[in-house]
């Protein structure tokens, strides 16, 4: 008896306790080893790639479509469209010490690392960055890119998964945190920029995601145009991964002109899993008269909608920007689910009778359901309007019936939720809003709500059915909401006179009036 | 009240006898005695040697009072290699013994020992060359240079991450 002749799934499971490294040199050991670990190796290593835009990256991917044995097993390509969060036109003539501009900034933590270095170290730094820059750069403006992502698409027949990527500069950089799968052309940009010290982790700021949002954008319809050249049927379809990073609906916008568009509509008839986000760069106004243009872009939910079983939809990244609501209420009228099984909501702007509508076909069907960042877009009409003369009691009490009544909707909200989805087991709400000013939301029963650490901030509140000692239902007639008075600021008639800001969308009140279910008789206080 | 013994029969002709507790950790014989119910007459462990069988039975009675296992592991509890010191003592055998204890405890389905085994095993590749693994485990490398070039460039493609 010897390793090499204990039976296939034996020598298997002993490398299931490897690190990669250890299995890569195994596999160099002999031919038998080499064989019966093949098929293990190649599912646990190429079902999933990702690829950097950069010379490297891009010849990687070439050679990995052109092995015959390797490309059947890739079943989901992601591209990295952004290296450095972007952050491309950095100015900066070494050697010398960083100019203020530049130093303590996200773009030096990125390139720079945490530390100090030698003014030839910086040199030398800068000068390799500036060179993958000017790299990527020339491989996306001179159809490099657009090149090998048809031909690769050509040959990786069973692929069923594609879409963008975010590669954080604190991953990309840093070794010693290693991605789940490959990200081709990685290691060659941290041999260029090698990275001794740990690259502080971090999150995208806003800032970052609006200036990636073209960039996006401009990849996202090269891979478009890759999977219709390919006629690539697609069962998973991102337009980012955690970090939201969207693609700036503007810019898709020619594409939905396209005879092309149609194609590639077809293509996702056969969708599984959608993580659409988009986001508004403010290019073009996007309550303007693009309005059309940019439901078309929503088309693509619409036709994936009846195959679905996870969707994540966001119609921005920044909440300043969010697109028009609504984008998001003529896409609940017209999407039908038949298969959904969980969804992820993110930076919206609706109302009570448009979320609920959107769900209405995934009534029976939705288990899991998170609202990040929701904000509720509805005007509240008051028994008597604003008085500025009234008396202080009678002011207060108007504010303290205005703050109740917004309260109100966010319970109609999750009452609606309880009551149309009854088989729903996890509820995530984080972030919520009313009118873009955040609403405190507390759960007292947080102990018994199943929720885990990970998955709850300061704002946030969620239920777990496989772990919750309450029913849904219990769980959320306990929930606390309130309003704060920040919230009055930018409603009340005399802030708005003195020059303080609406919230933009509301200012046109583009929603029509419907009683509330208590029949409330309402007047028109905004 | 006495434990209930059970007699096993290895693949040699030496019968065993041992507590139908310690019996039971392998899955195995659990469900081979529900389905038989009692029984006198020994049971025959065709796949192991008496020597083995022992080794076997010594981890059992050692771990008989251990949790059962849930099956669930995830990855980052597959990937490590840590082994209690009783256990790291009780795998100091030959590699002859200790692949033929993985094969039992495969046969038998005893989870923890063959989680055991295969990390011992894993722990003496860790950290070493090709060659270093061939030495440990006596392998003749028989790849030509072009094989071994097209499986160092899978490897990179593998480990650019």
């Amino acid at each position: 008896m010897s390793f090499a002749t204990l039976p296939s799934e034996l020598i298997i499971q002993i490398c299931g306790h490897l690190e990669l490294i250890d299995w890569c040199a195994l596999r160099l050991t002999c031919k038998t080893l080499f064989l019966r670990t093949w098929e293990r190796f190649a599912d646990s290593s190429f079902q999933t790639i990702c690829v950097l835009i950069t010379s490297e990256g891009l010849s990687r991917l070439a050679a990995l479509a052109a092995d015959e044995n390797l490309r059947p097993r890739v079943k989901e390509l992601w591209i990295v469209p952004t290296l450095f969060e972007g952050s491309l036109d950095k100015e900066y003539s070494p050697p010398g010490p960083i100019p203020m501009a530049l130093n303590n900034s996200f773009f030096s933590r990125g390139v720079y690392a945490e530390g100090l270095w030698t003014d030839t170290e910086i040199f030398n730094r800068f000068t390799a960055y500036q060179a993958m820059v000017a790299d990527h750069c020339q491989v996306l403006d001179t159809g490099a890119f657009t090149s090998a992502l048809r031909k690769s698409l050509a040959c990786f027949n069973n692929l069923g998964g594609v879409g963008l990527r975010s590669c954080p500069t604190w991953v990309l950089l840093d070794s010693s945190r290693p991605m789940k799968f490959p990200c081709l052309g990685v290691r060659h940009l941290r041999d260029q920029l090698p990275c001794h010290r740990t690259v502080r982790s971090s999150g995208y700021s806003e800032r970052a995601k609006a200036t990636m949002g073209d960039k996006h954008a401009r990849v996202f319809l090269e891979v478009i145009d890759a999977v219709v050249t390919a006629q690539q049927k697609l069962q998973r379809l991102e337009t980012c991964d955690r970090h939201h990073c969207g693609v700036a609906a503007q810019d898709l916008i020619t594409l939905t002109t396209k005879p092309q568009y149609q194609q590639f509509l077809q293509l996702l008839q056969t969708l599984e899993n959608l993580h659409l986000c988009l986001c508004s760069t403010g290019k073009v106004p996007a309550r303007d008269e693009h309005g059309d243009r940019l439901r078309g872009i929503l088309e693509m939910v619409v036709t994936a909608a009846p195959g679905l079983r996870t969707l994540t939809f966001s119609l921005s990244c920044t909440p300043e920007k969010h697109l028009k609501p609504q984008l998001f209420s003529q896409l609940a009228q017209r999407v039908y689910f038949t298969r959904l099984v969980e969804v992820e909501l993110r930076d919206l702007d609706t109302t009570r009778d448009d979320l609920r509508a959107f769900l209405r076909s995934a009534t029976t069907t939705l288990q899991r359901l998170s609202l990040s960042s929701i904000s509720l877009a509805e005007s509240i009409q008051t028994a008597s309007p604003w008085n500025p003369r009234a008396s202080r009691a009678d002011r207060k009490q108007w504010q303290v019936n205005y703050r109740a009544e917004i309260v109100h909707r966010w319970q109609t909200v999750w009452a609606n939720l309880y009551d149309d989805l009854p088989s729903l087991r996890y509820l995530y709400m984080g972030n919520l809003l009313f009118r873009g000013h955040p609403i405190d939301v507390s759960d007292p029963l947080w102990m018994r709500s199943g929720r885990s650490r990970q998955t709850c901030h300061a704002r946030a509140v969620a239920f777990d059915a496989d772990h919750a000692q309450i029913p849904l239902g219990e769980w959320i007639r306990q929930l606390k909401a309130n309003a704060s008075e920040m919230v009055m600021n930018d409603f009340l008639p005399e802030w708005r006179w003195v020059g303080r800001s609406s919230t933009p969308h509301f200012v046109s009140g583009p929603f029509r009036q419907r009683p509330s279910a208590a029949g409330r008789n309402e007047q028109q206080s905004d | 009240m006495s434990a209930q013994m059970l007699t096993f029969l290895s693949n040699d002709g030496v019968e065993i006898t041992i507590a139908r507790d310690v019996a039971e950790r392998s899955v195995l014989i659990k469900n081979m005695l529900e389905d038989l119910g009692d029984t006198d007459e020994a049971i025959p462990i065709p796949n192991v040697n008496e020597a083995v069988l022992r080794k076997v039975i010594e981890w059992c009675e050692h771990h008989k009072g251990d949790p059962p296992s849930t099956g669930d592991d995830d990855d980052s509890r597959r990937k490590t290699t840590d082994i209690d010191e009783w256990d790291q003592k009780f795998m100091q055998v030959d590699q002859e013994m200790l692949f033929e204890i993985i094969l039992a405890a495969n046969y038998l389905d005893i989870k923890g020992l063959l989680d055991v085994g295969c990390k011992t095993v894993a722990n003496m590749i860790k950290g070493k060359s090709p060659e270093e693994i061939r030495k440990t485990f006596n392998i003749q490398n028989d790849f030509t240079p072009e094989e071994e070039d097209q499986i160092r460039r899978e490897n990179e493609w593998a480990e650019d991450r």
